[in-house]
């Protein structure tokens, strides 16, 4: 006992890096500054010096995430841990959050709901989600979860005159705190069976057999991230809140929330081989078939575009968890699955940005598109604003061809990296990835039923003039470079991807040992 | 109400409250890791039906709070029967975080309460299914 | 020459759709219309010189850049002309230009003509990929492209339900094809690991060399895996090579002979996406419908060009299916059906353009015909002949609707000859081109066509001379109701008295501006002439053939014996030709009531007709849906099959998709007691999955008590 307390304090002094935590600490004196420059702004007066500041803040903090990539450590005293795909998965984090900020002002103001902390509440939120990507232990990764979630349950709330806003609230927050019991109960069982809460511990020993409370205590912690993520059958609440929240918090939550939580999940999966077990994988697929297909048919039949969009966030889940599957499945000792985990996180990371830069436009178009001073609600409402805006109708269009995975856009090459992965590894894969290809081909069907209305339906529209502020055109044009560049040229983020997920062979010739 | 003072005279047994005496060993016998464990699992499913059953949504709030509590129960009880393992108290720290996460979750909880109270007018879980299909 | 300097053939087009799509309204009809007329006149011009290059020197000039290299998986970003694309992109960008000139007279009275000129460039940016790629993926990028703007154009009068509806079923079928030429891309990448067309070919002729056939490779070594092969079992194949190569059977019958290994599907796949974008049976009912979009639109992308691409796509990647013979007996044998059926639907039509559609529809059969029989370059010459016959025909049909002021029914026109001569002498040089009646073009491919699918020796696999006759019937057949419908139309419009007098008076009836004229002479020139690089090789010798001749370092023209002379084949199509066409011309110039009662025009439609009085009663229940009282053979085709049953299965798998959906909907009460209840139910699910013993050894805590003590 005492040895080890010596070792520790000689370690103290690396250990304890702040360096490392300089995107935290960024993110948190920003948004504690936009709180303050908040005071000095009257009522109703523009918030763009608030959401400027904070975009500054989270530039700089995506620069040191930049700055660090390369390292490849544990900090803290095995709370943290920084590498490539925590850094990566960080840095798409606040990209969304960047975009989403960027585009939310004209917004909020056709709501009359301008105000700092809508900001600064979602810095906090992004400050959570950087957490989750770099936790390297379960009380570290519980702080990020509640961080990111208690700032996104007030951002579903913020327009707090509007019931369905409260009601989404209500929802997300009782049903989010649930889960979070589930994942703590979870990671209670797992701290019983090995007595810690470092993931990088859970490696020993824990390979050849698990025992039951461990296999329970698995369970739960997937749950809960199983609920964060919408996959089937915890799904119910993704549809509800994503039609209440603001159309901007919408955006937020179904790209950050999803990116660090897959970043986490990635992290606990693949350096726990526990989840290996053949059991769990099984669930996994079982999960990935269920998320698709509930996702992809429940889509066909809505008329609200945003409840369309929220259906199509649990398929794409649906399609990142068969990545994840491909991932977990134990193959034959050697380099072997090293180079598939790597494959296929990489895959995962990239269907990530190009996802979100596709749903993060989306929603942005759709709330900047309005109907004689009303928001957009069904598809009879986008009827001939197409030609009314073209630019934003034309990208809303690549969008929702890149969701639906045509080339050539990012979407394309986020589903073929991840079904060649799959196929690539296992011919057990093909029946799986048939099914995902044709639910695709279903889903061809939905996402452009918004662009036939766009286009194709209706005269041009000629009502009021619509309220469409610089910020969401200007955010709109990002996401629509970001989608074709990486449709155009995919393989330059893929090779940042696949150098996150390099460090994977480490840990399992540390498992294999 | 009982006399809890030793006797000094009785040889027999330190007390002759048999109450107390039973709920000592009732004690002793919950304060073992499977006691903890039951206890723990009891105030986590009344909690999840508290949730799950109860329409007033104060009640699920504290559904709610007793679940984090009884993880917060299994946390240390894990902790102090394995504490000879383990240099650092991580479950005590861990039940340190929950608590406060608590506290930040009930804070938006009944703010969020407040809101829909005066969006709505009732707090029922009921009431509040605007959306739905 | 430079060989980027092709690069400028696909990219020119695309600048001119920027210019366009950007500029807006700022453009009237000639400045947007000049725009991309030139555009596609450029890329023509450096596709002829890229063609005489490859023609002096034979190589291939190709532009390769990388476009993604990510986990050993590369794709190149190339363009290539090599004979046969060279080819390809004269007939796109020559058609293709002329065609957009065009436009800009026919396009005179439209609203917003930048952004059809628009579109009209991307087509050809997309078609051209198509055509130039070095790739499937980029091949297959060129082919969703052209669907798009076909998509686009067909639904270009929006306003209009019909014509939206038109653009959704064409997706709709064109989505069922690609499926299918995705699937094969899959499995071709998946066997060969490659999409790159050399490579393809590279592989195939590697095992051909070493082993004598393709499956014989057993195993492909490729990224350091190992991979089953997807061919037929080699073992089973080489005994059977071995037995017949000794008792000296031909080399065919052991070389070809694959069975309905993985490349009898992948080719039969391909064929699958080659009859959705090629409108073949059972995917043809699109194209019919798709002459809702403007008439130029209907020359360009319905007849002359994308249509086309299932042929080209074939012709690309003849050397799979030089090794499938059961695919191509099935390309054979649905191109010839395909020929017979559209034509029988085209004889009764009364829409000019819906005639034309069936045109089409059977001549793109007999290109699969062609291809079925494996003389690639036949089809690809009727393509070729094809696109400037029809087009031409499409361009006059479009003259003449311009003149009626949009009105498409032959049944009020008639005696049309003599208010515009132009458009009635260059019609009759289609007609005749598109009748195969000597010297024409369409006479040379039609009978190269004819004369080699009697030559096809194997039924799906096995020996089998009467299929050879028996396809050789049907294209005759076909030819037979091509010259048919030809004259047809020709006399309704052209002939006799006109007929539309109540709705437009004659007096109203102009001759098309004169950028229309022109461009109708110039295709007509064409037409008529094209033939001649096409001669049979037994009339002028094998180096007479210039086509075939310039084909041939990329597909080589077997030799064909038959045993009849060729002449024999070619005098009676030629004769049948003339005969039909002549009776049925004479005819309908006869009175007008004759018009609409087909039952006195010939033999063989009075017999057909009166089989269909026997069954009159269906007839007239189906009238309200038919709305002309058209023959009932015809008529069974076209509303049972085409528009009942077909659209029925379409619109079932739609319907059964969202009644699906329908039926998981209720799990969404929006309540939020119930919501918790669901994830308690999720989770029990879940934890129950892992093992309902575990679960209650975790609860006894059994095993934390044995960790803890």
């Amino acid at each position: 006992m005492l040895h080890i307390a010596i070792e520790t304090a000689a370690n103290a002094m690396n250990d304890f890096n702040y360096d490392v935590l300089m995107p935290l600490i960024v993110l948190a004196i920003t948004g504690s500054a936009a709180l303050l420059l908040d005071l000095f702004l009257a009522r109703g007066e523009s918030r763009r010096s608030v959401s400027m500041l904070c975009v500054t803040g989270l530039i700089i903090a995506a620069g040191f995430c930049a700055n660090e990539l390369g390292t490849n450590a544990t900090f803290w005293n095995g709370a943290v841990k920084i590498d490539s795909l925590g850094l990566v998965g960080s840095m798409i984090c606040l990209v969304a959050t960047g975009l989403v900020m960027l585009g939310s002002e004209s917004f909020l103001k056709k709501h009359k709901r301008l105000g700092g902390e809508y900001y600064a509440l979602m810095l906090f939120s992004s400050l959570g989600m950087v957490t989750m990507c770099i936790a390297a232990d379960f009380i570290t990764m519980f702080l990020g979860i509640e961080i990111m979630s208690i700032a996104v349950y007030v951002l579903t709330g913020y327009f707090r005159d509007d019931t369905k806003s409260s009601e989404a609230s209500m929802k997300y927050f009782v049903l989010g705190a649930f889960a979070t019991g589930f994942f703590l109960l979870g990671v209670a069982c797992l701290y019983g069976e090995y007595k810690t809460f470092e993931l990088s511990k859970f490696v020993n020993g824990s390979l050849t057999e698990s025992s039951t409370l461990a296999l329970f205590g698995c369970a739960l912690v997937l749950i809960g991230f199983f609920f964060k993520l919408g996959a089937a059958p915890l799904q119910v609440w993704v549809p509800d809140v994503y039609e209440g929240a603001p159309t901007t918090v919408t955006a937020f939550m179904a790209t950050g929330v999803k990116t660090a939580g897959f970043v986490a999940l990635l992290r606990i999966c693949t350096s726990f081989t526990i989840f290996w077990e053949e059991r769990l994988v099984v669930l996994f697929g079982a999960i990935a078939l269920l998320t698709m297909i509930l996702g992809n048919f429940l889509a066909i039949v809505q008329r609200r575009v945003k409840r369309m969009l929220a259906y199509s966030s649990i398929a794409h889940t649906g399609y990142l968890f068969l990545g994840l599957l491909i991932a977990m499945v134990k193959k034959a000792p050697g380099a072997d699955q090293g180079h598939l985990i790597q494959d296929a996180n990489a895959a995962i990371l990239f269907y990530l940005l190009g996802y979100t830069f596709a749903t993060v436009g989306a929603f942005i178009v759709l709330s900047a598109l309005s109907r004689g001073g009303r928001d957009v609600e069904t598809f009879d409402d986008l009827e001939g604003l197409g030609w009314r805006h073209p630019v934003l109708g034309v990208a809303l269009t690549i969008f929702l061809v890149s969701l639906a995975g045509i080339p050539v856009t990012a979407g394309f090459f986020g589903k073929f990296f991840i079904f060649r992965t799959a196929l690539l590894y296992d011919d057990a894969y093909i029946p799986i990835v048939v099914a995902a290809v044709m639910l695709s081909v279903i889903s061809v069907a939905y996402y452009l039923k918004a662009s036939v209305h766009l286009f194709f339906r209706g005269k041009a529209y000629e009502g009021p003039e619509l309220e469409t502020g610089w910020d969401a055109s200007f955010v709109t044009l990002l996401c629509f470079a970001g989608t074709i560049f990486l449709g155009v040229m995919p393989d330059s983020f893929y090779a940042l991807c696949k150098s996150a997920a390099s460090e994977i062979q480490v840990i399992l010739q540390v498992a294999a040992n | 109400m009982a006399d809890y003072r030793l006797p000094t005279t009785d040889y027999r047994l330190p007390t002759t409250d048999y109450r107390l005496l039973s709920m000592i060993s009732i004690a002793h016998m919950f304060f073992t890791p499977h006691g903890m464990m039951f206890l723990a699992m009891l105030l986590f499913l009344t909690g999840v039906y508290a949730v799950t059953v109860r329409r007033n949504l104060i009640v699920v709030l504290m559904g709610l709070e007793l679940m984090l509590n009884a993880v917060n129960v299994a946390l240390v009880s894990f902790n102090y029967f394995s504490s000879y393992e383990s240099v650092f108290e991580s479950g005590q720290i861990m039940a340190l975080m929950v608590i406060a996460v608590a506290a930040a979750e009930a804070a938006v909880g009944l703010a969020i309460l407040v809101v829909l109270m005066r969006t709505r007018g009732s707090i029922d879980a009921e009431k509040a299914q605007e959306m739905q299909g | 020459m430079n060989h980027d300097l092709i690069l400028l053939i696909p990219l020119i087009p695309l600048l001119g759709f920027a210019i366009n799509g950007l500029g807006g309204k700022r453009f009237n009809v000639v400045g947007s219309g000049l725009i991309a007329s030139v555009a596609v006149t450029i890329s023509f011009v450096v596709s002829v010189k890229a063609f005489l290059h490859v023609r002096e020197t034979g190589e291939v000039v190709s532009s390769v850049f990388e476009w993604f290299e990510v986990g050993g998986f590369e794709a190149h970003f190339g363009f290539r002309i090599d004979q046969l694309s060279a080819i390809m992109c004269l007939v796109v960008t020559g058609v293709g230009a002329l065609i957009h000139v065009y436009s800009i007279g026919y396009m005179d009275r439209d609203k917003n003509p930048a952004k059809f000129f628009a579109f009209l460039n991307l087509f050809i940016f997309a078609m051209l990929c198509l055509v130039m790629g070095d790739n499937l993926i980029l091949m297959f990028l060129g082919w969703e492209g052209v669907g798009l703007c076909s998509y686009l154009l067909i639904g270009f009068w929006y306003e209009e339900n019909a014509n939206a509806d038109a653009g959704k079923k064409a997706f709709i079928v064109n989505r069922i094809g690609d499926f299918g030429f995705l699937l094969a891309i899959f499995l071709i990448f998946f066997h060969f690991g490659t999409v790159n067309f050399d490579e393809m070919k590279g592989a195939v002729d590697d095992e051909l060399e070493n082993d004598g056939y393709v499956a014989g490779a057993g195993e492909i070594v490729n990224e350091g895996r190992v991979r089953k092969t997807l061919f037929v079992d080699a073992e089973h194949e080489a005994g059977r090579e071995t037995a017949l190569k000794s008792i000296g059977a031909p080399s065919w019958t052991w070389q070809r002979h694959v069975g309905l290994g993985a490349l009898t599907i992948v080719c039969l796949l391909l064929f699958v996406g080659a009859t959705g974008k090629s409108a073949q049976i059972p995917l043809y009912v699109w194209l019919p419908d798709a002459m809702a979009g403007p008439t130029p639109v209907s020359a360009l992308i319905h007849a002359a060009t994308m249509v086309t691409a299932g042929v080209y796509m074939i012709a690309r990647l003849h050397f799979l299916y030089d090794l499938a013979p059961i695919a191509q007996s099935v390309v054979l044998l649905v191109g010839a059906v395909t020929a017979v059926w559209a034509g029988f639907i085209g004889l009764t039509q009364f829409d000019i353009k819906k005639v034309l559609a069936y045109s089409t529809v059977s001549q793109l059969g007999f290109m699969f015909m062609a291809m079925g029989a494996g003389a690639y370059s036949a089809g690809i010459f009727h393509l070729v002949t094809h696109a400037f016959f029809k087009a031409l025909l499409f361009l006059g049909s479009g003259a003449v609707i311009y003149a009626c002021h949009h009105e498409q029914d032959m049944r009020r026109y008639g005696g049309l000859g003599k208010r515009l001569p132009m458009t009635y002498f260059t019609f009759i040089i289609g007609a005749l081109a598109l009748t195969g009646i000597a010297p024409f073009s369409g006479f040379f491919s039609k009978d190269e066509i004819l004369w080699v699918s009697v030559n096809a020796h194997q039924f799906l696999g096995a020996e089998n001379h009467i299929f050879g006759w028996t396809v050789w019937a049907l294209g005759a057949l076909a030819a037979v109701f091509t010259a048919c419908y030809s004259w047809r139309m020709v006399s309704m419009t052209f002939h006799g008295s006109y007929r539309g007098e109540e709705h437009l008076p004659l007096s109203h009836v102009h001759e098309a501006p004169r950028t229309m004229r022109y461009v109708l002479m110039i295709l007509a020139f064409g037409a008529a002439t094209v033939g001649f690089i096409g001669i049979p090789p037994f009339i002028v010798g094998e180096s007479g053939n210039m086509f075939n001749g310039f084909l041939d370092p990329m597909i080589h023209t077997a030799h064909h014996e038959s045993a009849l002379s060729p002449w024999f084949f070619m005098i009676v199509t030629l004769a049948l030709g003339i005969v039909f066409a002549f009776v049925v011309g004479q005819n309908f110039v006869k009175p007008d009531n004759r018009i609409t009662n087909l039952a006195t025009t010939n033999d063989v439609v009075r017999r057909l007709t009166l089989w269909s009085r026997a069954k009159l009663y269906v007839d007239e229940f189906y009238n309200v849906v038919i709305v002309q009282p058209v023959m009932w053979g015809a008529w069974l085709l076209f509303a049972v099959v085409d528009q009942g049953l077909i659209d029925g299965i379409l619109n079932g798998a739609a319907k059964g998709t969202e009644l699906i959906a329908r039926a998981m909907r209720p799990l969404q009460t929006g309540e939020l007691n119930y919501y918790a209840m669901t994830i308690v139910a999720g989770v029990l699910v879940i934890l129950a999955f892992i093992g309902l013993d575990d679960i209650s050894a975790a609860l006894g805590l059994a095993s934390a008590s044995s960790e803890i003590h």
